[in-house]
């Protein structure tokens, strides 16, 4: 009830000529939305978005020494909230670990959405005291901050972005943006509901086999991995899709988030394409900051180390994060100095993409396992650890196939056959091959590019395999009203408890 | 976005249309499949592992007349009690009607709703596995042992519509239709239950010590035991309350629990039997810690007569 109660009492506002009263009504909605989450954590937001508007208007307001000073409080105390929510406990379990004891800290839950609303904020301060073209507006700035569609799980939003939005009506009218609006969350309901979370039956008894101290086979590790790749992106472009969507619905266009980077034929490539808004702050905000390439190619690698590093970190409070971000950093560096000491042909593109997509979802192992030691275990089992080193025949490949098909059972244990044999080609199939949804929306995609970054619409590999554009037509109300039924009967899936155990 | 107001308009309209047609399709959709999901629970066309065993009971009290003693509850009942056997020791007809402790308190209230309708039922046993309570309510249990709306009066509409509209009901319910399959249903006869799994494995002594925790005591379980108790004396039934057998290295350290369960029991307006529920040794223990093993199930059986036919004799449920 809450998004048609919201959609409905901000476009009566705007309908009336109330613009102003059109976007207070949507930052309380959103303050209400955030509190139906988790209302303990309400004042610490207001709280937060106080402080955070005081300070920029001290950095505006203050030159020298305490123009500085106030950057570097409001950066504390940004940093400081994040560090303690989200870091404390990790840095308490190692600290044990050395032989220390502990700060005593139990329990600590991390707010919903503070890593996405702390980037926000930081490039917000920061934007303020570089005197960039910066809106200071509190309504503006509040919304900004608590805009519910991008709230939770991102896109990380530049205020220049959206702040200018904030000031003016719909371009369009309310019927138009909504059906935009909603075939985009549709979109991607399907792609988080539909796909990822079926993946995630496959991917998740693996990994869990390997937490549990085994070795996992062979084909069952590359399935799983494979499994886990296709759910991850399926699931954080689904969630982008939603935010993309849901504003829409409002008038307000959030930036694109993803643009196809399982068809990324180099690691850099990949990087402009996945979490785009990420890629983008970790630039603007860490890596040139830290120096870029200005001071020369050794130094320009331990900057792109230490960005990706820091950028690992973000992601989660686990050595498995920081074994991640130091994979990418390491394989960017690896790939800039590549380019700039191989002189030869270039390498076929089939060639580079397999390279890429393979270092991709090999990187993932740590970043989805629960510790360091799962994670070897399922290098261990991608590379032949458990035994197997016959099992990539065809032969072992369609025995293996026909046990899961027939028995419902892989040797990692249960496996649906539908999600192994039928989702996941499918997942493969769409994010590899078929135009993604920027290019099936054609002119109505709401989503803004980020400049600097390739084209977000990516059409299919094969003209055949490309469907005609959107638009308010019969046919695509037929297609997404189908699709948008099996997301809400997904949605009411009884769980196994009831039919499978006594 | 065009600013022009006649595209402006002619763009709104198309959107419009767009939008009735979406919204009416969806609506189209979902309500087939909720009919589709209807139709199947309520004439359990379905091919799930468990609702073979609803399909056995069903069958079962059908064919059924005249008993006077109901036994319902779930595997530790099944495992535990031979009505044939007690049948035969009371002369009286014994119906059990065992299901799975999935089905919840809730499917048992709609068993001895559905056994009422047929039988001249007179004692009503409620014999469920010892942690039930720890278990989390769930409702799809009422729903798929409800024969008529008036079954679903506990169940919230939030979880009607969730049985109804979802994808995994909609597709078991076409498949089985389409397929014809119902599963298979003649292995329960011999032992009138479903056969047990492999035992599990004798380490040659007993389990580690385990306590039930009355923390862990969901709440919300007595709503539905009230209305069985409720049932009870509308239909001036004898109501019993037994608890089944477990593990003793999990029995012997969990009397606050099964104390705790009790004062819930009794402030719902049922009678737990005293003595209960019955340490197995673990020798006797079958497949799970709450089963009586296979070969034992006739030696318990008798066991669980001698302790609750005292009450058999007495008056029926009072408020």
């Amino acid at each position: 009830m809450f998004l048609p109660i919201t959609v409905a009492g901000y476009s009566l506002l705007i309908h009336f000529g109330w613009i102003r009263a059109a976007f207070v009504f949507l930052t309380l909605a959103s303050l209400a939305f955030y509190g139906f989450w988790d209302v303990r954590f309400l004042p610490l937001l207001l709280g937060s978005l106080a402080f955070n508007y005081l300070a920029s208007r001290i950095i505006t307001r203050s030159e020298g020494r305490r123009r500085t000073t106030s950057l570097v409080a409001g950066l504390v105390f940004n940093l400081g909230l994040l560090i303690f929510f989200k870091y404390a406990m990790f840095a308490q379990t190692v600290l044990h670990d050395l032989g220390g004891g502990g700060f005593g800290l139990t329990g600590i839950v991390l707010p919903i959405g503070l890593s996405f609303i702390t980037f926000q904020k930081i490039a917000y301060l920061v934007d303020v005291y570089r005197r960039s073209p910066v809106q200071q507006d509190f309504l503006n700035f509040s919304l900004f901050v608590t805009f519910f569609p991008q709230l939770i799980a991102g896109p990380v939003v530049h205020h220049q972005e959206v702040m200018p939005q904030f000031s003016r009506p719909r371009m369009q009218s309310l019927s138009s943006d909504l059906a935009v609006g909603i075939t985009i969350f549709v979109f991607g309901l399907a792609k988080k509901v539909i796909l990822a979370d079926s993946l995630s039956l496959v991917a998740k008894p693996v990994f869990d086999l390997a937490a549990q101290g085994h070795v996992p086979s062979l084909l069952p590790a590359w399935t799983g991995l494979l499994a886990y790749t296709l759910q991850i992106y399926f699931d954080f472009s689904g969630y982008s899709d939603m935010a993309v969507g849901l504003a829409a619905m409002f008038g307000i266009r959030l930036p694109t988030n993803f643009a196809a980077p399982y068809r990324a034929t180099s690691i850099i490539e990949f990087w402009s394409r996945w979490h785009i808004t990420l890629s983008r702050f970790l630039r603007d905000y860490l890596y040139i900051p830290l120096g870029g390439n200005r001071a020369g190619d050794p130094r320009r690698y331990v900057n792109i180390f230490l960005t990706m590093l820091l950028g690992g970190i973000w992601h989660g409070a686990g050595w498995t994060f920081v074994l991640w971000g130091a994979i990418h950093g390491a394989l960017i560096t690896i790939n800039h100095v590549w380019r700039s000491v191989w002189r030869g042909p270039p390498i076929p593109a089939a060639a580079s993409w397999a390279m890429t997509f393979f270092a991709v979802a090999l990187a993932w192992v740590p970043f989805r396992s629960n510790d360091l030691r799962t994670a070897w275990r399922m290098y261990a089992g991608l590379f032949g650890g458990a035994g197997q080193t016959d099992a990539l025949s065809i032969p072992s490949v369609v025995d293996y196939l026909w046990t899961v098909a027939v028995y419902g059972v892989g040797p990692s244990g249960t496996l649906n056959p539908v999600v192994m044999l039928v989702v996941l080609p499918l997942a493969a199939l769409i994010a590899l091959t078929l135009p993604n949804l920027p290019r099936i929306m054609g002119r109505a995609w709401p989503g803004l590019p980020t400049a600097g970054y390739p084209e977000l619409a990516m059409p299919a590999i094969h003209r055949w395999f490309e469907p005609p554009r959107w638009k308010p037509a019969m046919i695509w109300s037929v297609l997404v009203a189908l699709i948008g039924s099996l997301c809400l009967l997904k949605l009411n899936d009884v769980s196994e408890f009831i039919y499978f155990q006594f | 976005m065009s600013q022009n107001s006649s595209t402006f308009s002619s763009d709104a309209v198309q959107a419009r249309r767009y939008l009735a047609a979406l919204a009416g399709m969806t609506g189209l959709l979902l309500l087939a499949a909720a009919a589709v999901s209807a139709v199947g629970i309520r004439h359990r066309v379905m091919t799930w592992r468990y609702t073979q065993l609803l399909h056995y009971q069903f069958d079962k009290l059908s064919k059924t007349s005249g008993a006077k003693i109901l036994l319902v509850g779930d595997s530790s009942l099944g495992n535990a009690i031979d009505a044939r056997a007690w049948s035969s020791a009371l002369g009286k007809p014994v119906l059990s009607l065992a299901l799975t402790g999935a089905y919840g308190y809730g499917g048992t209230l709609n068993m001895i709703r559905n056994a009422l309708r047929s039988q001249p039922i007179e004692t009503v046993i409620v014999f469920q596995h010892a942690g039930m309570m720890r278990d989390k309510i769930v409702y799809e249990g009422m729903v798929l042992t409800a024969d008529s709306l008036s079954d679903l009066d506990l169940v919230p509409f939030s979880a009607i519509w969730s049985s109804l509209v979802n994808l995994a009901t909609a597709v078991n319910v076409t498949g089985t239709f389409l397929l014809r399959a119902r599963g298979q249903t003649d292995t329960f006869a011999a032992t009138d239950y479903v056969p047990q799994a492999a035992a599990m494995p004798d380490t040659g002594s007993e389990p580690a010590e385990l306590a039930l925790d009355p923390n862990d005591i969901v709440p919300g379980h007595a709503r539905v035991l009230s209305a069985i108790a409720a049932l009870c004396i509308e239909k001036n039934l004898r109501c019993l309350y037994v608890h089944g057998p477990l593990t003793r290295s999990i029995c012997a350290n969990s009397a606050e629990f099964f104390a705790a369960e009790n004062r819930i029991i009794r402030s719902a307006g049922l009678t737990p039997v005293d003595g209960m529920p019955i340490c197995l040794p673990w020798r006797d223990t079958g497949d799970t810690e709450n089963h009586v093993a296979p070969q034992l199930k006739q030696n318990y059986s008798a066991r669980y007569l001698a302790l609750i036919s005292p009450h058999l004799g007495k008056s029926p449920t009072r408020p």
